[in-house]
């Protein structure tokens, strides 16, 4: 099964070109010697900004990138080890895969705040706009005390933008398939370098059809007289987001508050073999927090102590309607799904001496969650979640000879109990879930030259089955109630180096790791059209990956990740949706000023993905090997206060599948515009 | 570090050329039986056996017959006609996208496809969920299409509940339907508040939803589940059990039974020695099987009516296990069917295995003839009355999966014997579940 061979591709012509173009591209930059925008002309990873230098972390900053309209997803493919899967065009649901894992094995913070629910379902990063954010980290394994979640993938943290000048801006994007939107901020700060109230608002709305075209086979997969080509219908969406984030000096630390809504009222379109023309969903988010921060460093440079008190609110409001029974399984469905959330948390660090930094953390979660379904004839109680956790780590570090080394232990004990009530079968269930878990980690890192780390690390993670794994969602999503809780083990050992000689600085990363799980649990596609979760067992997860970023001359700068996976069941059988290979790289020229343009960019995007089953049994074709070419320019004008960009995203139209049966948009042009006025 | 650029594109490029290659389908003269492998994860195969039930071609069609870009074909709930076209035939029912694959064994192609539920002019997506095929001759076959469409403007065609003919030589649909909507009755059901008492009554309706077909004489039965519509799969309610007879030349409906006391009987089976009579299995209510569970024994006459010549029913038989589910018969009043066990739903330990039982209509006797290792783990078996062969799938257990057939011989009136065990497709670790003679 699955043998494959090697034939001609059919953008092997254009990519040959492109490769000349990178060499010639190459040349030209060497030669060139003008200015550049020095603040934006760095290499936006900065291994230093993660909380830890031992974790596997990587961190990309959200500050004058090239490209138009970004989105979350289109960040990470940069990391090495984290993959984003999508689902359709602009708006459809988004998540990501860190080191092979479930897309559910993240979780999500915003700052500090989890957005991830207590639930631990995967997080829909599209309902993230990434113009409210300042960078993107990315722990991959397990990740330090003050972010973990005890996650078995990783944590993503999304920063989101802290006013940093005095400023109002606005801007517009215009692109394919009828993306229209517009997004205004304003930030106030202190001037310089000094401490005062900040104040950073923004708030846009986007619109778009997601009508883009595909070859319909009428779900006649082996008779091709009656394909033909269709413009993918009920996918258009209207969304709003609104970022509040403020922060006050206060008692030598900062007490900040961060506020976050989003609301999309979009068409459920369905798998594109069957799609849905009725079908709607609703989604509304609000995100409140507040928190105050402390942290004050000792006479010799080290940190004396830490704190934070954060609490925060979530509500979510989520609403799927299919009254002609288009994706329902045997009934229509108007289903409604609130959720509440309360978190709270006090975390501390103490440097005990100059050598050793111990911290502590607890946090309370509570969650209720009501489901309304119109045509069920049994009322669903609400179902309830609390959550519990306390974590300590101690954090050694110092010189060592000529080098610095740092190790960091740390354990996390989290208690559930959870009060759940669904329909299953036509009965009302409702299960009691209790159960407390410890976690542990432990990680090492050694600097024994300048620039270069060497980090390794041990973590166990765990992660109860979620509602949406429990009882499904009525429609696209089947219950499992027999699942159990998956445990993880993960080792990973690092290399990273930083160096500059001449114009040239490079960061690169190159890491090995191995993840065990236990009764892992996928979603796969049950046989009444719906995904369904399923426990596959033991499974193993093994990989390296490798990050480069570079600033080969002034005007060459280089990104480059790669990440290679060998992955088994319990029965020997590859992981569903791993590819063995993904790759992405990322080369962009800058120029010098010239006359209004500050800067002019140019760049090129090649991401690949190997091919990797849809189903776990491997019994099906894999799915064919992806080449996605994107490429742009940016243009700075009047010393940045005119950003103008122009984005081609999957320049060969290449379109391609990524979860199985969704279809990617493929070519889709973007033009976006944004000024700033710096305020006196 | 020096990389050469241009280089480092001719490797990504390298990459992007892997392309799975499909496996062509290869000419399989002689097969007998069909087997039905899926692990009801995106992946089902179909082997073939021959006259002896030997293995003439493991996963002869499966997922990996093409790589289109849309969906993979026979990825799910995969099902095969009650009744083969012809020994030459293969077709495939993949019931959750309506789609019909009608393939040609001795030349290893595919004939033609057919979606049976689209309709360019509909305003709504209509999954009908299509569960056997019924081949009248070369240029006529009929779908039951269980599925009623639940918008009210649908197309006529559209409209579900019903049979709907197509030509199985062109694999095109013809303009001729045979509603069944008729049958439809209500129910009383009972709404739950979220206090979990009782809240009121409402009158639902339960659909007649048209599955299994099987001939009589020159009739055909059609088993009618008159079930609610449900969230939850196995929620339906489900009214009195009735079957239908049509005139599949004619395109009418010649008769209709109410099974009294007895719910959900879609299944129907041919009977080996008896052309103009069926066997009709109603399996009950999913939540409590036992009390309206049940097996007849149906003759429809010269003018399509039918009527009980024997009649099981598991409330008359104090202990009897409720085995309603994939039968086949073995001639006159005798057949076996599977009595599915029980998992506990948080535990998933296997409280009560499958079970295979002969039974005798006539006698009520139920005789014990295999237990399987787990629970869902016995399919739809196959039995050649011309070599007294019974075929029996079995997936075997969760922790102890097995891939294949238990082949067991019939003599006389002697309970059928235990004739070794057929391993079919193990390399795909897709359970047998289902085996269909061509």
């Amino acid at each position: 099964m699955g043998s494959t061979t090697r034939t001609a591709h059919p953008i092997a012509l254009p990519l040959l070109a492109f490769g000349l173009w990178l060499g010639l591209a190459h040349g030209h930059a060497r030669a060139a010697s003008a200015q550049e925008l020095g603040a934006r002309a760095r290499v936006t990873q900065t291994p230093g900004a993660v909380e830890e230098p031992a974790a596997s972390a990587t961190a990309v900053s959200m500050d004058g990138r090239a490209a138009a309209a970004e989105s979350v997803g289109d960040v990470l493919v940069e990391v090495p080890g984290a993959r984003p899967v999508r689902t359709g065009s602009l708006g459809s649901f988004t998540s990501a895969s860190i080191r092979g894992a479930e897309l559910d094995h993240t979780s999500v913070l915003l700052g500090t705040l989890p957005l991830s629910g207590a639930d631990a379902a995967a997080f829909d990063l599209s309902t993230v706009p990434a113009s409210l954010l300042e960078r993107v980290v990315v722990y991959r394994g397990g990740a330090p005390v003050w972010l973990s979640q005890g996650s078995i993938g990783g944590v993503i943290q999304l920063q989101p933008r802290r006013a940093r000048t005095r400023e109002l801006s606005a801007g517009a994007t215009l692109g394919s398939h009828g993306l229209l939107a517009g997004e205004a901020s304003s930030a106030v700060a202190p001037a310089g370098a000094g401490t005062g109230p900040r104040l950073l608002t923004a708030a846009g709305l986007t619109r778009a059809d997601g009508d883009f075209e595909l070859r319909f086979d009428n779900a006649t997969a082996l008779d091709t007289s009656d394909d033909e080509l269709v413009r993918r219908d009920n996918a258009d969406l209207h969304q709003g987001h609104a970022l509040l984030y403020g922060s006050l000096p206060l008692a030598g630390g900062e007490l900040s508050l961060l506020g976050f809504g989003f609301g999309r009222v979009a068409g459920e379109p369905g798998s594109v073999a069957e799609p849905a023309l009725r079908a709607r969903r609703r989604n509304t988010r609000a995100v409140l927090g507040l928190a105050y921060d402390q942290e004050r460093a000792a006479p010799g440079g080290h940190r004396a102590h830490r704190l934070q008190l954060l609490a925060s609110g979530r509500l979510g409001d989520a609403s799927f309607s299919d009254p002609l029974r288009e994706i329902g399984v045997t009934a229509r469905s108007e289903r409604q799904d609130r959720t509440l959330e309360a978190f709270g948390r006090i975390a501390g660090g103490v440097g005990v001496t100059p050598f050793l930094e111990l911290t502590a953390l607890a946090s309370a979660r509570a969650e209720r969650r009501e489901v309304d379904e119109a045509f069920s004839l049994i009322a669903t109680p609400a179902s309830t979640r609390s959550t519990l956790a306390g974590a300590l780590e101690a954090r050694a570090h110092g010189r060592l000879g000529g080098g610095r080394y740092e190790l960091r232990p740390s354990v996390r004990v989290e208690h559930t109990d959870a009060e759940l009530a669904a329909e299953v079968f036509g009965d009302l269930t409702e299960p009691r879930v209790r159960d407390t878990a410890a976690t542990y980690r432990a990680a090492a890192s050694a600097t024994p030259v300048p620039g270069l780390t060497l980090a390794t690390s041990a973590a166990t993670g765990q992660r109860m089955p979620s509602l949406l794994e429990l009882f499904g969602d009525g429609a696209l999503i089947a219950g499992n109630v027999t699942l159990g809780p998956e445990r993880s083990r993960s080792y990973d050992l690092s290399a990273t180096t930083r160096f500059e000689a001449g114009p040239l600085a490079a960061r690169i990363e190159l890491r090995g790791f191995v993840t065990e799980i236990d009764d892992l649990v996928v979603f796969v596609r049950s046989n009444l059209g719906q995904q369904a979760p399923r426990a596959l067992g033991e499974a193993h997860i093994r990989g390296l990956e490798a990050g480069l970023q570079a600033r080969v001359t002034r005007h060459l700068h280089l990104s480059a990740a790669a990440t290679a996976l060998d992955s088994e069941d319990a029965l020997g059988k590859e992981l569903p949706n791993r590819p063995r290979l993904v790759t992405h790289l990322r080369p962009e020229l800058r120029s010098a000023a010239l006359g209004p343009v500050s800067q002019l960019r140019l760049f090129a995007e090649l991401d690949t993905l190997s091919s990797s089953f849809d189903d776990p049994s491997n019994t099906g074709l894999p799915k064919a090997a992806q080449l996605f070419v994107h490429t742009g320019a940016a243009a700075l004008l009047h010393g940045g206060r005119t950003e103008l960009r122009l984005t081609v995203r999957d320049l060969f139209d290449e379109q391609g599948s990524d979860l199985r049966g969704f279809l990617l948009p493929g070519r889709t042009v973007l033009a976006s515009v944004r000024l700033r006025e710096e305020l006196p | 570090m020096r990389v050469s650029l241009p280089a480092l594109g001719c490797a990504v490029l390298a990459l992007a050329c892997e392309e799975p290659v499909p496996k062509p389908l290869q000419p399989a003269p002689g097969a007998r039986f069909a087997v039905v492998s899926t692990n009801y994860q995106g992946a089902t195969a179909i082997s073939l056996l021959d006259a002896e039930a030997e293995v003439s071609a493991h996963a002869w069609a499966s997922p990996s017959i093409a790589n289109p870009d849309l969906r993979t074909p026979l990825a799910e709930d995969v099902a095969l006609p009650t009744i083969s076209a012809s020994s030459s035939r293969l077709t495939t029912i993949e019931r959750s996208i309506g789609v019909i694959t009608h393939f040609d064994l001795e030349r290893g192609a595919v004939i033609g496809q057919l979606k049976v539920d689209e309709n360019p002019d509909a305003r709504a997506s209509y999954d009908s969920n299509p569960q056997d095929v019924y081949f009248v001759h070369e240029g006529l076959a009929w779908v039951s299409r269980w599925a009623p469409n639940a918008d009210p403007e649908a197309p006529e065609d559209l409209r579900g509940t019903d049979l709907l003919a197509f030509d199985p030589s062109e694999m095109r649909q013809l303009d001729q339907r045979i509603d069944l909507s008729g049958f439809d009755t209500t129910v009383t059901q009972q709404r739950i508040d979220d206090d979990g008492d009782p809240d009121g009554e409402v009158e639902s309706t339960a659909y007649a939803r048209p599955s299994r077909l099987a001939p009589a004489g020159v009739h055909l039965v059609v088993g009618l589940v008159r079930g609610t519509l449900s969230l939850a799969f196995s929620g339906f309610d489900f009214a009195e059990g009735m079957v239908a007879v049509v005139d599949p030349v004619a395109g009418e409906v010649t008769d209709a039974l109410t099974l009294d006391g007895l719910a959900n009987c879609g299944d129907v089976y041919p009977v080996p020695d008896a052309p103009t009579r069926v066997i009709v299995a109603c399996i009950g209510d999913w939540r409590d099987l036992g009390p309206r569970t049940g097996l007849l024994l149906l003759e429809v006459d010269g003018t399509g009516s039918a009527s009980v010549v024997e009649r099981f029913a598991l409330a008359d038989h104090e202990g009897a296990a409720p085995s309603a589910q994939f039968v086949a018969s073995l001639g006159g009043t005798r057949l076996v069917a599977v009595a599915t066990g029980g998992t506990d739903a948080r535990s998933r330990e296997e409280a009560m295995p499958d079970a295979l039982f002969l039974i005798d209509l006539a006698s009520g006797e139920q005789t014990l003839l295999l237990e399987s290792d787990g629970t869902f783990a016995l399919g739809q078996p196959a039995f050649d009355s011309t070599r007294g062969l019974l075929l029996v799938p079995d997936a075997g257990s969760i922790e102890a999966p097995i891939f294949g057939l238990h082949r067991f011989r019939v003599e006389g009136d002697a309970p059928p014997t235990r004739d070794g065990f057929i391993e079919v497709a193990p390399g795909t670790t897709l359970a047998a579940r289902a085996v269909h003679a061509l």
